[in-house]
């Protein structure tokens, strides 16, 4: 498996910080199942659906936009984590039923 | 924009000071905001896990629904969020009446009376507005089987689309209380469970018109009254699902689930994509400005408070994250655009909005009924209408088997004639058991099934028909009355029919092909074994309703 290209950092300019290349993200589901719902969008360029959770796009240099929009099957509890494909990867981030659009400022 | 140029002097300096005033806010931490807490507290205070999640639990981009309830739930912003959404509420309505107004009859389009032809299929009146409302909002779904259409909804759906409407709020489960009339995940859980199905006859049979001689002839002409002897209303039904399975996790569902996001969005997503473009349109309406005037302030507000919160015990951890939050949107509200309240209130209108979407979307897939009880009321063109109590169970088994049981009892809704020999109110008791099989998709007739299946009715009561000399029976030839006769019946005897069906998908359309043949030991009047072939068509237009009610149509989303 290929090396991580996210790092988060979570600051108030970029949540993520990244080197500029394709990249695939995961949900990793806890209670119930997520989906990332296929109106999600990436400011500087197209996402494949890879399946219901799984998404390949490619970072551009510079500070880009991800916008997610999340479906819980467990929409009152359901949890889960975002992730790179890669390998020893962090979480990018906790999600929760309660808030199923999120925006991440990518730094690359 | 308006967020953020308001964190004036709301810097590492200043925050003490305004954490002892903040404090003095009601505390009403809301789910989303809870389990950003709750994500802190599973790592161990010190770790690096632990800053992450302080800090991802202080972003606004990641937290834009906590956050925008704390502004709504805040006493310096209740009336302006609630006027906000008397607004929206007020602009709902007036959308919503024009939407009633355009579906009104007396305005629709087509062939007049006399023409000898009309396209209408559907009744004129109250029943058509409330039918045309209900497919405007993506309510309906209709069938055409033979010359019968068969409008059919759930009252969950009518519940859905008078949300989608902009007319009442939807509350999910978790969300804090709303002002305003409100459906409750709940109550919508409940509707779901209940649907209904009117069925309207377009026979010829069903037009039928009579005459009798009102009075003496004038040479060649003579007066007539005409009446109606038909009726276009052959059946209501009326159906409740007692037991519901979740499935959640098997590999059935799976599939389900996986099929249901490929591809171009069909009818079950449209609703829900709609619902996820407006939600993003609005958090990026409440981001953008934000981030265009953030400036330092944010940035300095965000690493004073995860400094603060990487020490905080446990027992001062909600608190104290509540103290920093209220600190940051008091020094919003400083100079606090108007404006911003609007956006605010347009972000929780539209989270609630998807979440709506999500339910039904999700519920569709996950949910399935096990038991289900049905009420018929049978109309048919010259037959005494009965009722039918019918209990129905359904069972899947693997990725491609299912399983159908109905028991059913039928009586007549009015007593027969007593100089009937063996008739009764109770008409008969059916039951009947279907084994059906998926079939391997194929491209142009998409997912076709087969099916086998086996009735049998006991007859407690002959079949009965209602005749007169002006109005004869549809497809039936008597021969041999007497000119006073008005009803005739057949010879009761208990059936057995068997039946095998194929039913062809046509690709990703709505439309359905099922082709049948049955044998049958006899039928209600004819007590010779009968040989038959079924064909038909039906057409879910969920498709076009739910494309047309989700876009235009839905108030909330101007």
């Amino acid at each position: 498996m290929a090396a991580c290209r996210i790092q988060p950092l979570f600051t108030a300019g970029c949540d993520w910080e990244a080197t500029p290349g394709e990249v695939t993200l995961r949900i990793k589901s806890l209670t119930g199942t997520i989906a990332f719902e296929p109106q999600s969008t990436y400011s500087d360029g197209p996402i494949t659906f890879n399946n219901a959770s799984e998404i390949t796009f490619t970072i551009v240099p510079g500070k880009s936009k991800l916008d997610i929009v999340y479906v819980f099957t467990d929409t009152d509890n359901g949890a889960g984590t975002l992730e790179e494909v890669c390998d020893s990867p962090s979480v990018l981030d906790d999600l929760h039923a309660d808030t199923a659009a999120e925006q991440y400022d990518i730094c690359a | 924009m308006r967020v953020t140029c308001y964190l004036v002097g709301c810097i590492v300096g200043c925050s003490v000071s305004m954490l002892a005033q903040s404090s003095s806010v009601a505390h009403t931490l809301t789910p989303a905001c809870e389990n950003r807490i709750s994500d802190i507290r599973k790592n161990s205070i010190d770790s690096p896990q632990r800053e992450a999640a302080i800090r991802r639990s202080l972003l606004i981009r990641l937290n834009a629904t906590c956050f925008a309830q704390l502004v709504a739930a805040d006493d310096n912003f209740q009336q302006q969020v609630h006027d906000a959404y008397r607004a929206m509420e007020k602009t709902n309505y007036v959308n919503f009446i024009k939407t009633l107004e355009s579906s009104r009859t007396d305005k629709q389009a087509g062939s007049s009376t006399g023409t000898g032809g009309t396209t209408n299929l559907v009744s004129k009146g109250l029943a058509a507005q409330t039918i045309s409302l209900a497919a405007e909002y993506g309510a309906l779904s209709e069938s055409v089987n033979n010359q019968v259409v068969t409008v059919q909804g759930s009252l969950g759906s009518l519940g859905s689309a008078l949300v989608r409407s902009g007319l009442f709020q939807y509350c999910p489960k978790n969300d804090p209380e709303t002002q305003g009339v409100c459906v409750r995940e709940r109550e919508l859980s409940v509707l779901r469970r209940i649907s209904y199905g009117v069925s309207f006859d377009t026979g010829i049979s069903s037009q039928n018109v009579s005459g009798t001689a009102s009075g003496p002839a004038s040479g060649t002409s003579q007066p007539v009254n005409f009446t109606p002897s038909g009726h276009n209303l052959s059946g209501i039904s009326v159906r409740f699902v007692l037991v519901n399975s979740r499935d959640d996790t098997s590999t059935t569902f799976k599939d389900r689930w996986e099929k249901a996001f490929k591809g171009s969005s069909d009818s079950s997503r449209a609703l829900l994509d709609t619902a996820a473009t407006n939600l993003l349109k609005s958090l990026r309406t409440v981001l953008n400005g934000f981030e265009s005037a953030s400036g330092n302030v944010y940035s300095d507000w965000l690493e004073s408070s995860v400094l603060d919160l990487k020490t905080t015990p446990e027992e001062q951890l909600e608190e104290k994250w509540y103290a920093h939050a209220s600190d940051f949107l008091n020094s919003v509200v400083l100079k606090l655009d108007p404006t911003i309240v609007q956006d605010v209130a347009d972000l929780i209108q539209k989270t609630r909005n998807y979440r709506l979407e999500e339910d039904d979307f999700v519920s569709a897939i996950v949910n399935k009924p096990v038991v289900t009880i049905e009420y018929d009321e049978n109309r048919p063109t010259a037959q005494i209408p009965t009722s039918t109590i019918r209990a129905i169970a359904d069972k899947g088994f693997g990725e491609n088997w299912s399983f159908t049981g109905n028991a059913a009892v039928a009586i007549y809704d009015s007593a027969p004639s007593s100089s009937i020999p063996g008739a009764r109110r109770l008409r008969d008791i059916q039951a009947g058991l279907q084994l059906e099989r998926k079939l391997p998709s194929l491209s142009f007739l998409g997912s076709p099934a087969v099916s086998a299946a086996y009735y049998y009715q006991y007859q407690s009561s002959p079949s009965i028909l209602k005749v007169s000399p002006s109005s004869p029976l549809p497809g039936i030839t008597l021969t041999g009355l007497s000119s006073n006769a008005m009803e005739v019946f057949a010879t009761k005897g208990n059936i057995s029919v068997a039946q095998l069906k194929l039913t062809l998908g046509t690709g990703t359309s709505s439309a359905r092909i099922p082709i049948s043949v049955s044998y049958s030991n006899r039928t209600e009047l004819i007590t010779k074994p009968t040989w038959r072939a079924q064909i038909g068509i039906t057409y879910d237009f969920d498709s076009l309703f739910a494309s047309s009610g989700a876009g235009a149509k839905s108030a909330v989303n101007q």
